[in-house]
């Protein structure tokens, strides 16, 4: 029985600049369910974030549905969209992009308010959130300039986390942070996997890559072949070899 | 940038205070006697005199007075006295009825003490508040010293230990409005970059490990080929019967097989070039070139709405948005050209369908019309070149036999194909490929 | 040179601040320069115009009964040049009413004279002059073309009493003396020959006069031959001798520019508002260029750029701009000349001609360019401070570590709320500006509308400044007084009578004296209009109250003892009170009645002002007393009208200032609020970015900008406009401080309060809705990539 919850039919984007098209995505068609942990690759400029943003409901694609849970999404209003995001998508940035003007604690639950009216029940399961991630009590009132990249990145998951999304869309969450940061974000990442969230994530990274159960290669905005890693192990060392084989073969 | 507004406060604070002094001593006018109100009471004296009523000290206003008349003996000794007492002397005068005025003798108006007990007394809050302000002002700089100069002191002192013995996980805590901020920070950016070198060295090693490990698996590759041949040249080796050929020749023919064998490979390795090289420009010749690009199908609807010039068409179903391979263009010619076909053959209504097969990443377009059709023998012989029908009213249409070669050729170029068939009337079903 | 190129690349980058800054730049222009040129031209102009026509340095109009005396008396003061002396006739109670503009008759004395009398002094140039001079052609002075409008070719009715004639404007002339009716309240005229002798012979028209022109060797010291004449001919002409007028050049000059130079002030004050306005706009703008590119500095000064030369190209920048801002301004002021020129010559009744003034442009350079590098260097400065590295790490000193002031989890307030006031007080530092910028237009605007109000709408506070009584009718009994005046209060259309008397008199302290216009009534509470300041009004008989302007001429102060020469007799009087007044140029006394007696101890109380009761004709009043008493026995006039008609030729001056400042007001607050939203845009474009794929909707986020912007801006106006109410008067007595006015009485409408505040905050709502509706177009990705503008 696949529990499908965000379905891409004929999806494409097309960027113009004048008489200059642009194709960035073109006739993907994708099927994401529920606790997949999907990882999308490719060689940059191949469409790789275009295609997060689109399923995100960030960006609306020029053609092609988006069903998400049998609604179509991709003809939404913009406020339609922003309302969606904040109900059934979390997002971790690359670039972290939390609000230096607010404590950490403040920056979880700008999010979190934006669904929820219940002030204290937002606060307290964003505690229990960043308690989850490690961090610790004292960093709740500290600003994001205090705290380490790593650190900065968990908030952004929590951040994410907070509504409750049905699916977290991470953009390279691990591209500005140094290997050890890197780790412990990815670990973070697994275990929220590991609870039952969905997860598409865009990454360069192998190691990265190797977290996930499903990976999508995306060459010149098609998506020319797609690897499932769930039948392995975790731990098991074909894993990585199956990963790197497949990238291989698909020239990266 | 603290320090700077507090003593421009300071400064201010200070100015402020020792004007509002020097203008509260400014002001606070001691001999200065309310002529106007003196003059008030004069005249009322006066007119009081002049009515009979000749009282010699009283109270008016706030003034306390007493009248010396000349006609008196003790007139200078109390003039005298009022002097030394720096008191208010005023004269009292008559007008007599010709209008002279005569002078009666002197008001004295009475001062009391007071005003100087008052210019003690605020002279003496003047200088409390003044020293007072002075006092807080010192023990705010103090505070200010204590709490943003010698307390991070106390806390680099610790911080400094700590990276001493090799702690550089340990950050140093900073905290707004700090003096020291920036200092602290570049502590901290030391300690961090220590940490990062520290790591850096760490790391530099791995990785080393792992590019030596990389370029022997790129070698593999080119070592493969010399093998092969060396494998080869083994062969022949072996294959020759080593006591047929003299030592020189064997060791010639050998060598001369060998390079023969890279010879070949090499010529086909230019061959492939040049047939590529071929290709390019052969296509490059061709006449009505098709550019094929990345299309939305929506082009698609939009071609058949700017054709439709007697609303004859309809879409009997929605095209799924997809990106096509086609070139506007051409595709714009091949739709034109079944159009007109229809519109002189048929003329009736004209029905399309979409048909998207993903499977085989193909989107159909059906053209339909509900004409005669086209007679079943020549049905095949629709696209070729040159070709009409033979039927009377066709020959009376004038026409090329053009449009739907054309339409065929540019279908191909374009990857896709074109159908023809009667089915009710005459159908065209367009094959375009889809992305 | 790579400075120039650094900075018009800046130019291309910032181009909403560069116009903003242009735009107030040249806006400082228009009015220093106007204002400049005006102020340092004036003086000059009239000058060159009296010597043009050789104008009289002093005029006396007379009865004729004494003109050999008078003659003698004037010749004998010792600068003394030359003199005319023709014939004219004296119109009192004279009237005039322009048919063709339907403007209401104005009651003001005229002395018309003869036009074909060949004159030296004075000569009448004629502008506009009809083609062919009718018999009833009439010259009129200037002032009537360029303030009230009148035409070539108008009907002029004139009424006295009950007679009234109709004559043909046939040209206009220039003459300082005569130049306004609110200096010298009197038409002079000029008709033809045969007209003048026509109204010789019709005596209910006015009365023979003796018109004098003299000229003085020096003429800058008219009013101490002026003061010599009056002085001379008390003591040897009898009381009440015909004299009607006497006017010395210098104090006409004066009376001219005043109100020319009060305007002038205004608005040389107002560019230096606008200055600092834009000195804000550049403190801000610079701050934010360097914060927005201190990666780009960083990259520049790597590559080996001094901070001087970055500096350098920042000051290089704004020095194009304000190039720019000056010649733009400069070309809008030369194009709005002759709006200018119609302002200064209805104020001074000379026709003004706008021109290019070098020492103005200069002086007016000078000051914006000074205004302008000195604040852009200061704010530019702390770029000398950025190391290469610093620069590179985005600035150490950009970490942000406050107190949080609202945690979103103990607030009760709704989120977007709460994120517009997080906001709020994140940019201070901005909004402190901002809002600075916003009260001080506020500020000026309550103040523009309140003078309008007060010069224009309810002219109470105006009348109290220049110091005239509010009586309709001033009574003059030869004989018999005080039946009469008795007589004429208990009328059923009078409210009110008093008696009070003027005369010029001189006043001395210690070795100073001055003239004065003395004012004599018995008990000063019953006057409707208080000029006093400070102190009190005299009550008894050796008391005085004398005006700034006089006592600081004499040196004296409150409490001293001054003295009155008056016939011979002298007085000594006790200075009690301080009062102020525009009229007779701010140079007045007060003293009792009993006072006077005392230098006077025949005097008698001729003079009586009437007030009418609501509703009553001046008009009619005046022609049934007449009936009544005859002019033998009484000399009658209207008197407070021509007080009004003064106030008439301010309006249109005023009014095209206050509409002009609005205008100039709005259009900074809507340009300074525009930069302002759109920089913060473009700088949180991330931020906002964010927020959107976070899930708010734009309109939220919208939301936030306004809650985050509109208390500044309505506070600000608020704050403004309140301190517009109890600041106007104290600004406006600041302003005419030089008029002797140390107190002004403005009506500042509570209405106007709020209308200013809400006004302002409605125009920012406006401007910032527009401004934050860019955030709707915006999709969440676009947000994140850089460079767009």
């Amino acid at each position: 029985m696949s529990n499908t919850i965000l379905k891409a039919e004929m999806l494409s984007k097309t960027y113009s600049n004048g008489s200059i098209m642009q194709h960035v995505l073109k006739n993907l068609n994708i099927e994401i369910k529920a606790g997949d942990f999907t990882v999308i690759m490719g060689s940059s400029g191949s469409g790789k974030s275009t295609l997060l943003y689109a399923l995100s409901g960030m960006d609306k694609p020029t053609l092609g549905t988006i069903d998400f849970r049998g609604e179509v999404i991709s003809n939404y209003s913009n406020d339609q969209l922003a309302v969606f995001r904040r109900k059934h998508c979390g997002f971790v940035f690359q670039q972290i992009y939390l609000n230096d003007t607010m404590t950490v604690l403040d920056n979880i639950m700008i999010s979190g308010l934006l669904v929820s009216r219940n002030r204290k029940a937002v606060a307290a399961r964003a505690k229990e959130l960043l308690q989850q991630v490690g961090l610790s009590d004292v960093s709740y009132q500290k600003y994001p300039s205090q705290l380490s990249g790593g650190e900065a990145q968990r908030v952004a998951i929590v951040r994410a986390l907070i509504n409750a999304p049905e699916i977290v869309f991470a953009d390279e969450p691990t591209g500005a942070l140094n290997s050890t940061n890197a780790i412990n974000v990815l670990d973070v990442m697994t275990e929220v996997n590991a609870a039952g969230q969905s997860i598409i994530m865009v990454t360069h990274d192998i190691k990265t890559a190797r977290r996930a159960n499903r990976i999508l290669y995306l060459k010149d905005g098609v998506i020319i072949d797609e690897l499932s890693l769930g039948t392995y192990c975790k731990d098991d060392p074909d894993r990585h070899l199956i990963l790197r084989e497949f990238l291989e073969r698909m020239g990266w | 940038m603290k320090i700077r507004n507090m003593v421009i406060l300071f400064t201010v604070i200070i100015v402020g205070a020792y004007l509002a002094a020097i203008t509260t001593i400014n002001t606070s006018q001691i001999n200065q006697v309310d002529i106007t109100e003196i003059n008030q009471v004069t005249k009322t004296i006066e007119q009081d005199w002049h009515a009979g009523d000749t009282k010699k000290s009283g109270t008016k206003g706030e003034l306390a007075y007493q009248i010396a008349l000349v006609t008196e003996e003790t007139y200078q000794a109390v003039l005298f006295d009022a002097i030394k007492n720096h008191q208010t002397i005023i004269d009292l005068t008559k007008t007599a009825a010709d209008g002279q005025q005569e002078m009666l003798g002197k008001i004295i108006f009475l001062t009391d003490g007071n005003e100087e007990t008052a210019l003690k007394r605020n002279l003496i809050v003047l200088i409390t508040l003044t020293f007072g302000l002075v006092l807080l002002m010192v023990y705010l700089l103090l505070g200010k010293v204590h709490t943003s100069i010698l307390k991070p002191f106390g806390v680099m002192k610790a911080f400094a230990k700590k990276i001493a013995d090799g702690d550089l996980e340990f950050r140093l805590p900073m905290d707004r409005g700090n003096y020291f901020g920036a200092f602290t920070e570049s502590f901290d950016l030391m300690r961090e970059e220590l940490r990062k070198a520290r790591q850096g060295e760490y790391q530099a090693n791995i990785s080393k490990k792992e590019l030596v490990a990389e370029l022997s698996h790129d070698i593999k590759t080119p070592v493969a080929t010399i093998k092969a041949i060396c494998e080869l040249l083994e062969i022949k080796l072996t294959q020759l019967p080593a006591g047929d050929l003299s030592g020189s020749t064997a060791t010639t023919i050998s060598e001369s097989i060998e390079k023969i064998t890279v010879i070949d490979a090499k010529a086909d390795i230019i061959d492939a070039l040049i047939s590529n090289l071929f290709h390019a420009t052969l296509e490059e010749l061709e006449m009505l070139k098709v550019n094929v690009s990345e299309q939305p199908s929506t082009v698609i609807v939009s071609m058949f709405k700017e054709m439709d010039n007697f609303g004859k068409i309809q879409f009997k179903n929605e095209l799924i948005p997809c990106l096509i391979f086609c070139d506007p263009l051409r595709l714009g010619q091949v739709i034109d050209n079944v159009l007109s076909n229809s519109y002189k053959y048929a003329n009736t209504d004209i029905d399309i369908w979409f048909d998207l097969d993903k499977t085989n990443k193909k989107l159909t377009v059906t053209i339909k019309d509900y004409g005669a059709g086209v007679d079943p023998d020549e049905c095949p012989l629709v696209c070729e070149k040159f070709f009409r029908g033979s039927g009377e009213m066709i020959q009376n249409t004038p026409g090329s036999g053009l449009g739907l070669y054309l339409a065929r050729q540019f279908m191909a170029a374009m990857g896709g194909s074109i159908r023809c068939y009667n089915e009710e009337g005459f159908t065209v079903e367009l094959d375009i490929r889809v992305v | 040179m790579s400075v120039l190129m650094i900075a018009t690349n800046n130019i291309k980058k910032a181009k909403v601040a560069t116009a903003t800054l242009i735009i107030l730049i040249a806006i400082a222009t228009i009015f220093l320069y106007v204002g400049i040129s005006v102020l340092a031209n004036i003086d000059r102009f009239i000058d060159q115009k009296n010597a043009k026509i050789n104008g009289a340095h002093q005029i006396f109009i007379t009865d004729g009964v004494h003109d050999q005396e008078i003659q003698e008396i004037y010749q004998s003061i010792p600068s003394y040049s030359y003199s005319e002396r023709e014939e004219g006739m004296m119109s009192i109670s004279s009237s005039f009413q322009n048919i063709n503009t339907g403007e209401e008759a104005n009651s003001i004395p005229a002395v018309f004279l003869n036009l074909d009398t060949e004159r030296k002094i004075s000569q009448v140039k004629i502008i506009d002059p009809v083609e062919n001079m009718p018999k009833n052609g009439v010259i009129a002075p200037y002032v009537l073309k360029a303030a009230n409008g009148y035409q070539t070719g108008d009907t002029l009715k004139m009424t006295v009493d009950e007679v009234s004639t109709e004559l043909e404007i046939a040209g206009f002339y220039e003459d300082l003396m005569f130049a306004s009716p609110s200096n010298v309240s009197m038409y002079k005229l000029y008709v033809g020959d045969q007209q003048l002798q026509e109204f010789l012979a019709q005596p209910q028209f006015g009365s023979k006069c003796s018109y004098f022109a003299v000229m003085t060797t020096d003429i800058n010291n008219t009013e101490a031959f002026e003061s010599e004449y009056v002085k001379e001919t008390k003591n040897r002409l009898p009381e009440g001798t015909g004299s009607y007028v006497s006017i010395c050049y210098g104090t006409t000059k004066t009376g001219v520019s005043i109100f020319i130079n009060i305007i002038m002030a205004v608005l040389v004050s107002f560019s230096i508002i606008i200055l600092a306005i834009a000195a804000i706009v550049i403190k801000f703008s610079t701050t934010t260029h360097i914060e927005n590119n201190i990666k780009n500095i960083g990259t520049l000064e790597a590559m080996g750029y001094t901070t001087r030369q970055i500096l350098n190209s920042i000051l290089v920048e704004y020095l194009l701009m304000t190039a720019v801002g000056f010649m733009v301004g400069l070309g809008a002021a030369l194009l709005i000349s002759p709006v200018i020129t119609n302002v200064v010559s209805s104020s001074i009744g000379l026709r003004w001609a706008t021109g290019l003034y070098p020492q103005a442009v200069l002086v007016s350079f000078g000051v914006i360019m000074l205004a302008v590098l000195g604040i852009s260097y200061v704010s530019a400065a702390k770029i000398k401070k950025i190391t290469p590295l610093t620069a590179l790490r985005s600035g150490i000193e950009t970490h942000h570590f406050g107190k949080n002031r609202i945690p979103l989890e103990a607030t009760r307030f709704n989120l977007n709320t709460t994120m517009g006031f997080k906001a709020l007080l994140f940019n201070k530092r901005q909004n402190l500006i901002t809002g600075l910028i916003i009260m001080l237009l506020s500020l000026v605007t309550v103040f523009a509308l309140a003078s309008y109000y007060n010069f224009s709408v309810d002219k109470t506070a105006m009348i109290k400044l220049i110091g005239l009584e509010t009586a309709e009718v001033e009574v003059n009994a030869v004989d018999d007084e005080k039946t009469i005046f008795a007589e004429i209060a208990a009328m059923p259309e009078v409210e009110d009578t008093i008696r009070l008397v003027s005369f010029d008199g001189v006043i001395k302290f210690k070795d100073k004296e001055s003239s004065a216009m003395t004012r004599v009534t018995e008990d000063y509470s019953r006057l409707k209009v208080d000029t006093c300041v400070k102190g009190r009004m005299p009550v008894y008989d050796n008391e005085i109250a004398i005006t700034s302007i006089v006592l600081g001429k004499l040196g004296a102060q409150m409490g001293d003892t001054v003295s009155i020469d008056y016939n011979g007799i002298n007085c000594e009087f006790l200075v009690v009170g301080v009062i102020q007044q525009f009229n007779a140029l701010g140079k007045a006394t007060a003293i009792t009645t009993a006072g006077m007696k005392k230098l006077l101890p025949s005097y008698r109380e001729q003079n009586l002002m009437v007030y009418l009761a609501e509703g009553q004709d001046t008009e009619k009043f005046i022609t049934k007393i007449n009936n009544q008493y005859g002019s033998e026995k009484i000399k009658t006039n209207s008197y407070f009208e021509s007080a009004e008609m003064m106030l008439d030729s301010f309006e249109a001056s005023i009014k095209i200032i206050v509409t002009g400042c609005l205008g100039i007001i709005a259009v900074i607050i809507v340009f300074v609020l525009f930069l302002v939203i759109r920089v913060r845009i473009l700088r949180e474009r991330t931020r906002l970015g964010v927020s959107k794929a976070l899930g708010f909707t734009a309109n939220q986020l919208i939301g936030q900008i306004l809650i985050s912007q509109m208390p500044v801006i309505i506070g600000a106006a608020v704050v403004g406009a309140i301190a517009g109410y109890f600041a106007t008067n104290p600004l406006l007595a600041l302003m005419l401080s030089a008029n002797g006015i140390l107190n002004c009485d403005f009506y500042v409408n509570p209405g106007l309060v709020l209308f200013t505040a809400i006004g302002i905050s409605l125009l920012g709502l406006a401007t910032v809705l527009i401004v934050a509706g860019k955030i709707r177009k915006i999709s969440p990705c676009q947000m994140f990539e850089e460079g767009v503008d």
